[in-house]
This record gives structure tokens, sequence and C-alpha cells, in this order.
């Protein structure tokens, strides 16, 4: 169990790092506010069109992908209410932190896998796997993040935030693995 | 999983979009988005 979740804290760590770090040197280059906002738009959009919807398809289908859509839709709306009372005079603030709070539920799976995973020959190949696929998550997290001017704490703030719902996801699946015995095998 | 592609698809759209529109023009604000779209994909699948 602690190795899992070491291989979880490090590719969270050095992967969100990694994009944070290019996110800073990109907009370090690139100063004008409608330029980074649009970029990370379209990476975004890059990243749920190739990278996060195919993986939903794979594992559910395009129906439980479409009534996830609009439950997420609902989602945003409920979130953005509550953000909209709390943060009415920081507008800036709300979308990195909208951002980050549901990035957290994108890691929940991603902790499920790795703990189903994490006892097989996979590890090395996922944590690899796991480090460049936060990558583009760090960036999109810091590009806002950088146009708050906020630098090291959201750093961290984030990095709990993300561990958090990793390991929620990883302890779930053993919960899961204790109550099927043949869960792992099939 | 499929919850989050709804949740990040909103913020893109109704959040960093138009504040990206808001700060310069409709054309410019697409043409890097789509740049930045197609680049990300490129990453995402040949690496």
């Amino acid at each position: 169990m602690g190795h899992v979740w070491f291989i979880g804290f490090i590719a969270t760590f050095f992967g969100v790092g990694i994009g944070g770090v290019l996110s800073h040197v990109i907009n370090g280059f690139k100063k004008s506010l409608g330029t980074v906002y649009a970029v990370c738009a379209g990476l975004i959009l890059g990243l749920i069109s190739f990278g996060i919807a195919p993986e939903a398809i794979e594992l559910g289908n395009w129906i439980v992908l479409s009534s996830g859509f609009i439950v997420g839709v609902f989602l945003f709306r409920f979130i953005h209410a509550m953000l909209e009372i709390r943060l009415h005079k920081r507008p800036d603030l709300k979308s990195g932190l909208l951002l980050t709070v549901i990035i957290t539920f994108h890691n929940f799976p991603i902790g499920i896998i790795l703990g189903t995973n994490v006892e097989s020959d996979l590890s090395r190949s996922l944590l690899q796997t796991l480090i460049l696929h936060n990558i583009p998550e760090g960036m999109v997290l810091f590009t806002l993040l950088f146009i708050t001017g906020f630098r090291l704490y959201p750093y961290f703030y984030c990095l709990l935030l993300l561990r958090y719902q990793l390991l929620l996801g990883q302890s779930s699946e053993k919960c899961l693995a204790r109550k099927t015995p043949f869960y792992g095998h099939s | 999983m499929s919850l989050t592609v709804g949740t990040i698809y909103m913020v893109a759209v109704k959040e960093i979009l138009p504040e990206s529109i808001k700060h310069s023009s409709n054309a410019y604000s697409l043409l890097v988005a789509i740049i930045s779209f197609f680049l990300i994909g490129a990453y995402l699948l040949y690496l």
C-alpha cells in the first residue's frame, strides 16, 4: 500500500510540477493575457478530446459518457454558483479554483487504475505514463494560477488536493478488492 | 471520468475562452486556441 501511495505522489509531484515550469516559461515569453487564456482554453479542449473522452468511452460507452457529461454540466453550474457567492470580488481566481476542484474529481478513477495495477510488473511504465499524463494538467492549472499572480502556495495547495483524490481512489480500489476476492483476476 | 469531461468543457467554454476574447479579438483567440488544441493532441497521441 505504501508503495502505491509513493508512486502516486511521485507521479503527481513531478507531472504537475513539470507542467507548472513549462507554463511559467511560456508565460515568460507571452505576456498578453488574451493569448495565455486562449492557449489555456485550447489545451483544456485538446486534453478532453484526445485524452479524457476516449479514456471514458473505453471504460464505459457513449451513453455513459453522454449522461456523465450532462451531470458534469449541472455540477459545473452548482460549483460556479457556490464560488460566485464566495469569490465575487476575484473572478480570475474563480476559474483556477474551479479547475483544480474538477481535476481532483478526474484523479479519483486514476487512483483506482493505479491501485489495481501496482502489484503487477506494470508499475514502472505506469509511473512514466502518469507523469506524462500530469504534465498537461499542470500546464493548464498553472497558466491560470500565474495569471492571478500566485506563485508557490497554490502549487502545494493544488498538489494536496490532487493527491487527496488519488489516495481516495486507491483506497476505494483496496476496499473493493477485499470485498470481492476474484476482483483482481477478472 | 465522463463527469470530468462535462465540467472541464464548461470551464473552458464558459469561463476561459470568453476571458480570452475579452482581452483580444475573436479570430486571434480562436486561432491560438486551435493551435494549442492540436499541439496537445499531438503530444497525447504520439508521446
